[in-house]
């Protein structure tokens, strides 16, 4: 067994050896960094009543926490009990709903753990599991689809490592109800980039967004991103125009069959 | 007998309780990387973090996981780690289970401790399960997803 190094003298020297060791070349680095330093630093700019006004927007004041709840650096429970000491029930509660999310996802998978890469459930959508495509395409893959506001997601995936949740959602929809790809693709996708990548929330979150575990699918219109992304998203491009409708007439052409079914 | 705290990346802290003459360590090991098929990011993540435990006197060593392991229990040390989620940790443990059969196996930190299993269908039946453990209180207003 070889002992590795782990005292460097700043952040390139350590990047420049873990590329040795996974020898991945020139892939993006995140500017968020691993340890319990970085995690006390978000920690102590936790603003939870800022969080529970605007947690839905792109900027909101999130906490950014989850890439070292992921690696056991913050346990959830101590964050729980450290907040009820601060905040009041009605302060905390969407904060603390969001790590009940986390558990929750991680109680089904231990329910079934074989199950983690299956459908739960029938697609809501009127298709089958066979009419959606079993990769993901290359254009997703690499951040090139034409659709402005995908691609900028898209970007910040594969350089940052971390997505607000209401863009993974968005990221997602895209993937599974435009594009008709299996959630199974975009699930391993994001848990290839994501620092918080967790196997349980990721996958059934995918999961809830395509309605294999949900009784309903997920999706999401311009006007939606106009008002929880402007700032941080490109609304205004001519090429989002594929989401500049109201939700019966998106549902209507992206799930034209389930429409059928329901006026039948 | 001392023992050997085996870290994996869903559990990169101190270990609790941790003896004098106890051990933490992780192993960097490639095929396990490879089978995750994780990128450089979250590679460099972990690494950040193992540095911070390193100067804590986390061992990090570089090698097939199991095989460290077990050279570990041969050795005399009497082998912990937290039951892992995630599927392919889960193999790992599965396989040294094989080998050491006396792996102390500890809970992973929940946020509801509860002695009664559940097993809900969907987020908001769990959620009104637990919601006045966690807040003290019920809050209506948190019973329906805002779209």
């Amino acid at each position: 067994m070889k002992r590795l190094v782990t005292d460097f003298t700043d952040r390139e020297a350590l990047i420049a050896y873990v590329r040795g060791l996974s020898q991945q070349g020139n892939q993006p680095v995140s500017a968020i960094r691993g340890g319990a330093i970085a995690a006390d630093k978000r920690l102590s700019t936790l603003d939870i009543p800022a969080y529970a006004l605007t947690r839905n927007y792109l900027d909101g004041a999130v906490s950014r926490l989850s890439p070292y709840i992921r690696h056991g650096v913050v346990a959830p429970d101590g964050l729980a009990a450290q907040l009820a000491k601060t905040y009041p029930a009605g302060q905390r509660a969407r904060f603390v709903q969001q790590l009940a999310w986390r558990e929750f996802f991680h109680l089904v998978h231990q329910s079934a753990p074989s199950l983690i890469w299956q459908d739960r459930e029938a697609y809501k959508t009127g298709f089958a599991a066979s009419d959606y495509a079993e990769d993901l395409p290359k254009d997703i893959a690499q951040g090139q689809t034409g659709v402005r506001l995908i691609d900028q997601l898209i970007m910040q995936l594969l350089n940052q490592g971390y997505l607000h949740n209401h863009a993974r959602l968005y990221l997602a929809a895209y993937v599974v109800h435009w594009r008709r790809v299996r959630w199974q693709a975009g699930a391993r996708w994001f848990l290839s980039h994501l620092l918080d990548g967790d196997i349980a929330s990721n996958n059934y979150s995918w999961q809830w967004v395509a309605s294999t575990f949900s009784a309903k699918p997920y999706i999401f219109n311009l006007e939606n991103v106009a008002r929880f992304g402007a700032g941080q998203l490109d609304t205004q491009h001519p090429s989002n125009a594929i989401f500049d409708a109201d939700y019966p007439s998106l549902q209507a052409l992206l799930f034209p069959h389930f429409a059928l079914q329901e006026g039948a | 007998m001392s023992r050997v705290f085996w870290l994996h990346d869903e559990g990169l802290t101190q270990p609790q309780a941790l003896g004098a003459t106890d051990r933490w360590v992780y192993f960097w090991d490639l095929a396990y990387f490879d089978n995750q098929a994780w990128s450089l990011k979250r590679q460099v993540f972990i690494y950040e973090t193992l540095c911070e435990l390193a100067q804590q006197g986390c061992e990090v060593y570089q090698g097939d996981t199991i095989e460290g392991l077990v050279a570990l229990r041969q050795a005399g040390f009497e082998l912990v780690t937290q039951t892992p989620q995630d599927p392919v940790l889960r193999g790992l443990v599965d396989i040294l289970v094989q080998r050491v059969p006396d792996l102390v196996l500890k809970s992973a930190p929940r946020l509801v401790d509860s002695s009664k299993p559940l097993a809900p269908k969907r987020f908001f039946h769990y959620w009104k399960k637990v919601e006045k453990t966690l807040l003290g209180e019920v809050q209506p207003t948190t019973h329906h997803r805002v779209r």
